[in-house]
Parts: structure tokens; sequence; C-alpha cells
């Protein structure tokens, strides 16, 4: 949310969570290196000490959404993400680049040259190429790191800049192919991180998915078109209830001194939920990076320009019924007062 | 030949996208972005980004040059695929660590069975 591009948007709390982030991983990598098991050099081990790391925090990076959604004491780790992110790709590239300086920087054939024909499995794994799923997974988190910046999210749209950084999936799984047919076949240290890690991620997704399907999903009534969003009381002072409509993207209700107005429940900037957001300072606020929006019209406070969809509201005695058609990002809607 | 192949034709990409990076960094984005105006100590970041990007780049600064707006696009499909990403990876990821599992290399046997069993 800025009017004039800076290279980073640093506050106290930003500064606090790479510091910390960062003295996490210095901490993690010494220990790595101190309680390594089996003699290993010092290049083989800071390989394995760096590929370990990405690992982690490549599963932690992607444990952070679904934990937030169970959990809201989670939102702080989700609002500075994109640096997590980015730290992530830049500690995995480290460990190829520590790779490539080892075992390729010498080949006669180029050390790139010499990476991608390697043949370095082992045991019954002799032949399977488990390099090239660590190059595409790198490739995938690079393109992610260097996309990072909000103007790329304004440059490509919101909605191509979110799949694009879909990859981070298939990064992950490729990830997992990377270790489950080179390090977790050599070394013991890796079998419980890599089953732990990957499985207990799998099992947080499918249960927060699982969760959010089971939210019940709204059908417009005929003939009036109209949804039948909650009871009036149902809305908390400064807060929102989200209809999920079965065919159209979810919107959230919020109520403001007594006044009712909805909006899209997607926030402009990532699509972060702003139905699980608060009104402050009279303006909706996004719960993942503080976003602000109007209630009458959607609209960013000026100078920013964001806009979300705005939706009219009709009130049948304590019935809140909800119109499903999105007005136009930034359309004004007088705010229902109830009698 | 094939790897050598492949390393001259990244080579060869990655050239002609930091080429159009640089051309887009000073002379382009300034009449596509509003906030990118006196804004300079950000555009470094944006080199690896185009360089590496730079066929998605030039069509959607064609499509801004043109003044074509973005539709208001629905998020559903997004959140599809992420549920189906997760599907997947629910699949993907316990059948690689059974396979992992099945064809690792059993551990080295004790000292005195191979003492043993060496002709
Ligand atoms: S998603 Fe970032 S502020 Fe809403």
């Amino acid at each position: 949310m800025s009017v004039k591009y800076v290279p980073v948007s640093w506050t106290t709390s930003k500064k606090l969570y790479d510091a910390g982030l960062i003295a996490g991983i210095a901490l993690y990598l010494l220990a790595f290196s101190h309680f390594a098991i089996g003699a290993v050099d010092d290049q083989a081990l800071r390989i394995r000490a760096l590929g370990s790391c990405a690992f982690l925090l490549l599963s932690l990076v992607l444990a952070i959404g679904p934990l937030a959604r169970l959990d809201r004491r989670f939102l702080p780790l989700l609002y500075n993400r994109r640096h997590f992110g980015v730290i992530t790709c830049t500690i995995a590239a480290g460990h190829a680049l520590a790779v490539l300086g080892w075992y390729f920087a010498f080949s006669p054939l180029g050390p790139y040259d010499a990476m991608l024909v390697a043949d370095i499995g082992s045991g019954h794994l002799r032949g399977v190429p488990f390099i090239p799923f660590g190059i595409a997974a790198l490739l995938i988190l690079l393109v992610l790191a260097v996309t990072s910046h909000d103007f790329w999210l304004s440059f490509l749209t919101p909605k191509l800049w979110k799949a694009l950084h879909l990859g981070v999936y298939a990064a992950y799984g490729l990830v997992v192919l990377h270790v489950a047919f080179g390090a977790l076949q050599a070394q013991r240290a890796f079998e419980i991180e890599v089953t732990v890690c990957a499985l207990g991620l799998v099992a947080l997704h499918l249960w927060t998915g699982f969760r959010e399907g089971r939210k019940p999903r709204m059908a417009a009534a005929a003939p009036s078109g109209l949804v039948h969003a909650c009871k009036l009381g149902d809305i908390a002072e400064g807060r929102a209830i989200v209809v999920r409509l079965t065919d159209a993207d979810p919107v959230a209700i919020f109520r403001h001194e007594g006044r009712l107005s909805a909006v899209s429940h997607l926030c402009a900037h990532q699509n972060g939920p702003l139905g699980e957001g608060r009104v402050i300072d009279g303006c909706i606020t996004c719960p993942w990076h503080g976003f602000q929006y109007r209630l009458e019209d959607g609209r960013a406070p000026p100078p920013f320009t964001e806009r979300i969809a705005t939706y009219r509201l009709h009130l049948t005695g304590d019935d809140v019924m909800l119109d499903p058609s999105p007005n136009p990002p930034g359309t004004y809607v007088q705010p229902l007062e109830p009698a | 030949m094939t790897a050598h192949l492949l390393v001259l034709a990244v080579e060869a990409y990655l050239g002609v996208g930091l080429v159009l990076a640089l051309v887009f960094v000073f002379a382009l984005i300034d009449r596509i972005d509003p906030q990118a105006h006196g804004a300079h100590a950000f555009r470094p970041l944006l080199l690896p980004g185009l360089t590496l990007l730079w066929p998605l780049v030039l069509v959607r600064t064609l499509a801004k040059l043109r003044g074509m707006t973005d539709p208001l696009a629905s998020q559903r499909a997004n959140l599809a695929a992420h549920r189906m990403a997760w599907l997947g990876l629910a699949v993907l990821i316990p059948v690689a660590l059974v396979l992992a599992w099945s064809l690792k290399a059993p551990t080295e046997a004790p000292q005195s069975i191979r003492i043993g069993d060496a002709p």
C-alpha cells in the first residue's frame, strides 16, 4: 500500500521478523554442523546443512498460511511471509552453489553441463536423476523471489501474480523428490526431518481445507435473487461475517457504528481474508498486511488507490439479505442503517 | 552435447532478457506504472525478475501500453488450484517417500557377518 515504490517498506516489526529469522537460521546451521553424524569434510557438511535448512524453511513457510487460518495468533508470521520466502530461496541457492563449487567446479565439461549429466545416485538408485528435481525447484523459487516486490503484483495483476506464486507447491513437490531420491538415500539424519515435515505439512493443509470446505455455501433465492446472509444480531460491532456463495466470490458484511456494509472478502493486495479483519479508524483493515478500505465504497483512503467490489444489502425484519452481484470496485453504496 | 546446448540456450535467453530488462527500467516503467514516477532505488531489484520472465513482461507491457484495463477477475480459480495442488501433493509426497524408502540401499551389515561372508 504505497504511492511511490521503495525497495523495501521497512517497519519495526519487519526488522524484528527478519532479525529473528536470520538468527534462527544461523543457530540451526551452527547446531547442524556441531551435531552432524558421521565424519564428513567441511564442504560436504556445508552442503548438507544448507540443504536441510532450506527444506525446513520451505516447509515452515508453507505451514504459515494454514496455521494462521486455524489460529489467529499465527497471523504475525504471515505479515512478512514474502521476506521468509526470499530468505528460503537464498539458502536454497547457497546449497546449489556449494554443490556446484564442490562436485562440479573442476569438470572438463564445465560446471553447469556436468551437473546436468551427473549420475550420482547411490545403491539401487544409481541412475535416478535427483539433481534435475532440485534445479527445477530452485528455478521456481527464484522466479517467486524475484517477483516478490509489490511492483510485480500491480504489473501482473493480483490474479496472475497469485497464479504464478502457486508454483511454490510444485517447487515443494520437486524438493521432496530431490531429497527423497538424493539425501534421504544416504543420510539417516534426513529421514526424520523429511518424513515429519512433508507428511505433517500435507496433513495440515488437508485438515485446513477440510474445515474450509465444510463451511456452508449460500445460493440466491428465487425470485428475488437475494441471499439470506445472516440475522442482524449475528454481526459483532467492528467485525464481519463472511458469506460464502455457491458460484461467486465470498462477501464480507461488516458492522460499524451499528450500520452494515458489504464488500468483497478478498483483499486487493494478495487476496487476504478481509472478513476476518476489523474496522480500525473507520476503515476495514486486512488481517494479513494491514491494507485499509472505506466501508461505504471499498476504496483505500487517499493517497492510496486500491479498490474492492462493494455489494448491496437489504433488511427484511431482522434478516440481512445480500444482492450477490458485485458492484464495480470502488462503487459507493449507502451503508444500511437498521431502524 | 544436449546438456551443453541447453546451457547455451539458457545463456542466450538470459542475455536477451537482460537487455530488455534494462530498456524496461530506464525507458518504459514510468509509462506503465504511476507508482514508479520519481522512484528509482527499487528499480535494480526488478532486474532479475525482468530478465528471467522477459516473454511475460513483453506481453504485459504491450497490453499496458495499449491501455488495456485488467478485467475484475474472480479469484475462485486460484482457490480451486490451491486445493488441487494440495490434493496432488497429498498423493505425490507419500508415494515418493514410500518409493524412496523401499529403494533405499540396505544399511551396512555388521562387521562379523561381512568377515564370514568374505571369500
Ligand atoms: S492481503 Fe496483504 S493486506 Fe490484504
